[in-house]
C-alpha cells in the first residue's frame, strides 16, 4: 500500500544518508542546500551521532575527512560558492583515500550566482575538480526517490572505493516538496569499508596494494595502527616522496580504483521503445522535463529512447554508446549555456546528429525539447 | 515638552523601497553610516542580509558605489579597493567593509585578522544580528549562549558563548574599535565619523537586532537594543590602539532577564539557564571594568555617567584628534 509523505530532495538525501549509514555530518549554511544541514542537525544529535555547525566550508569538508579517518561515514552539503572552497580538501580526501560523501546542490553560477536559482552549470568543474583528472564518482538524482537511493548508493561506493563521492542535484530536485511514496523507496543495503585486520607477521601499511586497483584496508588513524594520512604524493605507508616508483604506482592506482570499476559503480535509467531514432539524455531535474517530453512524443508515434544519467561520472561511455544503440540522433538537455555534458557525449558520438535543449537561469520546458525534436522529422 | 538633542545629518543617502525586513538593525546601520561618512565611499558587502537588501536590478538602495563580494572576502577585498585608490592618488574615498556576523566572525575571520594586522587603511563596520540570517538563521560564532536557531533547535539551543569579537580585535592592537547601537543613532554616527579621522583599520561592532531571527515584532527593535546596552549584554565602549578602553554609556545593569524575555529565539529557556546568562554577563562586565579601570581611560570612567554625555564626547573628539594623524 502506498505510503505518501511531503518531502523534498534535501530531506530525502538525509534520510538516505541516515539511511546509509552516516553518522557524521558538518554543515555549513548555503542555499540551496540548508536543508540537508537542518535535517542532520535535527537527526543525527538523536541517534547519539555527531552533526556540527562548521564556521565556513573548508572547515566542514575537513571535519568530515577528520571524522572518516577515524571510521566514520561522513557527509557534507553545500552549493557552488561552497563547494569551490572545498576543491582543496577534496583533493586531499582523493590523495589520502578518505570515504565521504558531498551534497551538491547547484544553483545558478558563476559565482554567488543566483541563490534561489535553479542550475546545472557545476557538472564539469565538479567531475574535473581533481588536479590530475584523477576520478570522482558523480551521481545525479532528477527526484526526491532517487536523492534517496543515490544517497546510499553514494556512500557505499564511497566506503568501498576509500574515495570521495560527489552526489550532484539542484535547486528544484533539493527544494521542491512534493509527495513521496515510502513503499516504492528500494530496499537498502549497505556497504562498510574493509577495515585491516592484522594476521602473525604482517605490517601495516596506510596504502597497501597488491594490484594497482586495490582498495587498502582502512585502519583508523590513532588506533591499534600507526597510521600516516598525507595529501603529499607518498609510498605505500604514507610515506612523503616525490616520484620514486612506488609513489607513481600509487597515483595510478587513485584513479585506477575508481576507473576501473566505473561498470560497477554506475547506475543508469533507460527506457527505450524498439528501434530508437531518437535517444533523449538529461540528469537532475530537466531528466523529469525531458522524461515528460518524451512520452509526449511517444503518444505522437515517436520512437524516442530516454536516459535519465545517474551516473555522470566516472563517464559511462560504454553504457551511453550502448543506449544510443543505433538511433540516428542524440539530444542533451540541461539547465546550462553551452551543453557542458553534451560535450562529453558528443565525442563518443563523431557520426551522429547532437542536439542540446539548453536553458540559463530558468527551467527548460516539455515543449522545447519536443519541439527541437519534431522540428527535425 | 522633551527637547531635540540630537539631529541626524539631513541627508538620506540610502534610498527607500530597499528589501529589507521591517525593524532590520542592519539596515538601520546602513542608513547611519552612509549619515556618517557622506558619498564619497565605497562600500564592500560580503553575503549577508546586505548582499539581497541593496535591491534587485535595476535598484541599489545604497545611494553609493557597493561592491558585492565573495563571503570570505570583505576584508581583503576593501584592502585591495583601499591600496587601488591610494596607487591612483586618491586619498579622500573612505573605503568601508560592511558585512554580518557570518562574514566577520566565521568565513571572513582569516581575512579580518589579515587585514587588521596589516593595519590596512579601511573602516570594516560588522552589523551583527547573531546568526545567518540570509540562509534561514543558521547559528554563527556569533550566536549567544542559550539561543534558538535553525540549527541550534530548542531542544539543544547553543551551548557555546558568542564569540568576543571587541577581545579578538582588540588584541591585534588596531588603532580604532568601537561598539555601536540602532538604539543610538547618535553615538553611532560620532564614532563612525571618528573612524573616519583615524588611519589605519577601524573596526566597529554594531548590534543590530533581527526581528524574524529573533522572533520579535519589528517595532521593538530599538527597545531591545537599548535593553541589551543597559543589561550590558552588549556594553557600548571605545578600544583605542587595543588597550585602552572608554565606556560610551554607563549600563544601569538591568536584569538580562527582560531582555531574554522580549525574544522567541530564547522562550524555551528556563529560570536556571537565564541565570546562567545573568552569571556570564556579570563575569564579561568585570572584566571590561578591569580593562576600564586598568587603561587610560579610567578617568573618562569616572565622568562617563550618563547626564555628563556631551561632556564625555568632547574628551573623546580631544583623544581622537590626537590620533588621528598617526600616520
Amino acid at each position: 500500500m502506498p505510503l505518501f509523505r511531503i518531502r523534498n530532495g534535501n530531506q530525502m538525501i538525509g534520510e538516505g544518508a541516515v539511511a546509509a549509514g552516516c553518522r557524521f555530518f558538518a554543515g555549513y549554511p548555503i542555499t540551496p542546500a540548508s536543508g540537508i544541514y537542518k535535517f542532520m542537525i535535527d537527526e543525527l544529535p538523536k541517534r547519539g551521532d555527531v552533526a556540527i555547525s562548521s564556521p565556513d566550508e573548508i572547515s566542514a569538508l575537513a571535519y568530515c575527512v577528520g571524522a572518516s579517518q577515524r571510521g566514520f561515514k561522513a557527509m557534507t552539503a553545500t552549493s557552488g560558492p561552497g563547494f569551490s572552497l572545498m576543491v582543496e580538501t577534496l583533493q586531499y580526501a582523493v590523495m589520502t583515500e578518505t570515504p565521504l560523501v558531498i551534497a551538491l546542490v547547484q544553483r545558478l553560477g558563476p559565482s554567488t550566482g543566483g541563490a534561489t536559482q535553479g542550475g546545472q552549470g557545476d557538472v564539469l568543474f565538479v567531475g574535473n575538480s581533481i588536479a590530475g583528472g584523477y576520478a570522482i564518482p558523480v551521481y545525479s538524482p532528477s527526484t526526491p526517490v532517487e536523492a534517496y537511493e543515490l544517497t546510499i548508493h553514494a556512500f557505499n561506493v564511497a566506503e568501498r572505493l576509500r574515495t570521495p563521492v560527489i552526489l550532484l542535484t539542484d535547486k528544484e530536485v533539493a527544494m521542491t516538496s512534493e509527495n513521496v511514496d515510502y513503499s516504492a523507496l528500494p530496499s537498502v543495503i549497505t556497504v562498510e569499508r574493509k577495515e585491516f585486520n592484522r594476521t602473525d607477521g604482517e605490517t601495516f601499511r596506510t596504502y597497501s596494494l597488491a594490484e594497482r586497483n586495490d582498495v587498502p584496508d582502512f585502519a583508523p588513524i590513532g588506533g591499534t595502527e600507526k597510521v600516516t594520512v598525507t595529501g603529499s604524493a607518498h609510498d605505500m605507508a604514507g610515506r612523503l616522496q616525490k616520484n620514486s616508483p612506488e609513489t607513481v604506482e600509487v597515483l595510478r592506482h587513485l584513479q585506477e580504483k575508481v576507473s576501473s570499476r566505473s561498470h560497477e559503480i554506475t547506475t543508469l535509467e533507460i527506457d527505450s521503445p524498439a528501434k530508437p531514432e531518437t535517444i533523449v539524455f538529461s540528469y537532475g531535474i530537466s531528466a523529469r522535463t525531458a522524461r515528460e517530453a518524451v512520452a509526449n512524443l511517444r503518444m505522437k508515434g515517436e520512437r524516442v529512447a530516454f536516459c535519465n544519467l545517474k551516473t555522470l561520472f566516472p563517464i559511462p561511455e560504454n553504457e551511453i554508446t550502448d543506449a544510443a544503440g543505433k538511433a540516428k540522433r542524440i539530444v542533451v538537455v540541461e539547465e546550462n549555456m553551452t551543453g557542458l555534458y553534451r560535450s562529453q557525449i558528443a565525442r563518443l558520438f563523431p557520426s551522429k546528429e547532437i542536439t542540446g535543449v539548453n536553458g540559463v537561469g530558468r527551467m527548460i520546458t516539455p515543449a522545447e525539447i519536443e519541439k527541437a525534436i519534431s522540428s527535425r522529422n | 515638552m522633551g527637547q531635540i538633542k540630537y539631529q541626524l545629518p539631513p541627508e538620506e543617502i540610502l534610498a527607500p523601497g530597499h528589501f529589507a525586513c521591517p525593524g532590520c538593525g542592519g539596515t538601520l546601520t546602513m542608513r547611519y553610516m552612509l549619515k556618517a561618512l557622506g558619498r564619497k565611499v565605497i562600500v564592500v558587502i560580503p553575503a549577508c542580509c546586505w548582499s539581497v537588501i541593496d535591491g534587485p536590478v535595476p535598484y541599489s538602495a545604497a545611494g553609493v558605489p557597493v561592491f558585492h563580494t565573495a563571503f570570505e572576502t570583505a576584508a581583503s577585498t576593501a584592502s585591495g579597493v583601499k591600496a587601488g585608490l591610494e596607487a591612483q592618488g586618491d586619498h579622500e574615498t573612505t573605503v568601508v567593509a560592511f558585512a554580518g556576523d557570518g562574514g566577520t566572525f566565521d568565513i571572513g575571520f582569516q581575512a579580518l585578522s589579515g587585514a587588521a594586522e596589516r593595519n590596512e587603511d579601511f573602516i570594516y563596520i560588522c552589523y551583527d544580528n547573531e546568526a545567518y540570517m540570509n540562509t534561514g538563521i543558521q547559528r554563527s560564532s556569533a550566536t549567544p549562549f542559550g539561543a534558538w536557531t535553525t540549527t541550534t533547535p530548542a531542544e539543544s539551543p547553543k551551548a557555546e558563548k558568542k564569540k568576543n569579537i571587541v577581545e579578538v580585535l582588540a588584541a591585534h592592537r588596531i588603532p580604532y574599535l568601537a561598539t555601536a547601537s540602532v538604539a543610538y543613532p547618535d553615538d553611532m554616527i560620532a564614532k563612525i565619523q571618528r573612524a573616519k579621522d583615524i588611519s589605519g583599520f577601524r573596526f566597529i561592532h554594531v548590534f543590530s537586532p533581527c526581528p524574524p531571527g529573533w522572533k520579535f515584532e519589528p517595532e521593538d527593535s530599538i527597545k531591545i537594543s537599548r535593553m541589551a546596552i543597559e543589561s550590558r549584554v552588549f556594553p557600548l565602549l571605545e578600544v583605542f590602539d587595543g588597550v585602552d578602553y572608554r565606556l560610551s554609556r554607563q549600563p544601569a545593569g538591568t536584569p538580562v532577564r527582560d531582555y531574554i524575555r522580549m525574544q522567541g529565539r530564547f522562550r524555551h529557556l528556563r529560570e536556571d539557564q537565564i541565570e546562567e546568562i545573568q552569571k556570564y554577563v556579570d563575569e564579561d562586565w568585570e572584566r571590561l571594568s578591569v580593562r576600564l579601570a586598568s587603561t587610560k581611560g579610567a578617568e573618562h570612567l569616572k565622568k562617563a555617567a550618563p547626564q555628563k554625555e556631551k561632556e564625555s564626547s568632547r574628551t573623546k573628539r580631544a583623544a581622537t584628534k590626537v590620533r588621528s594623524r598617526q600616520k
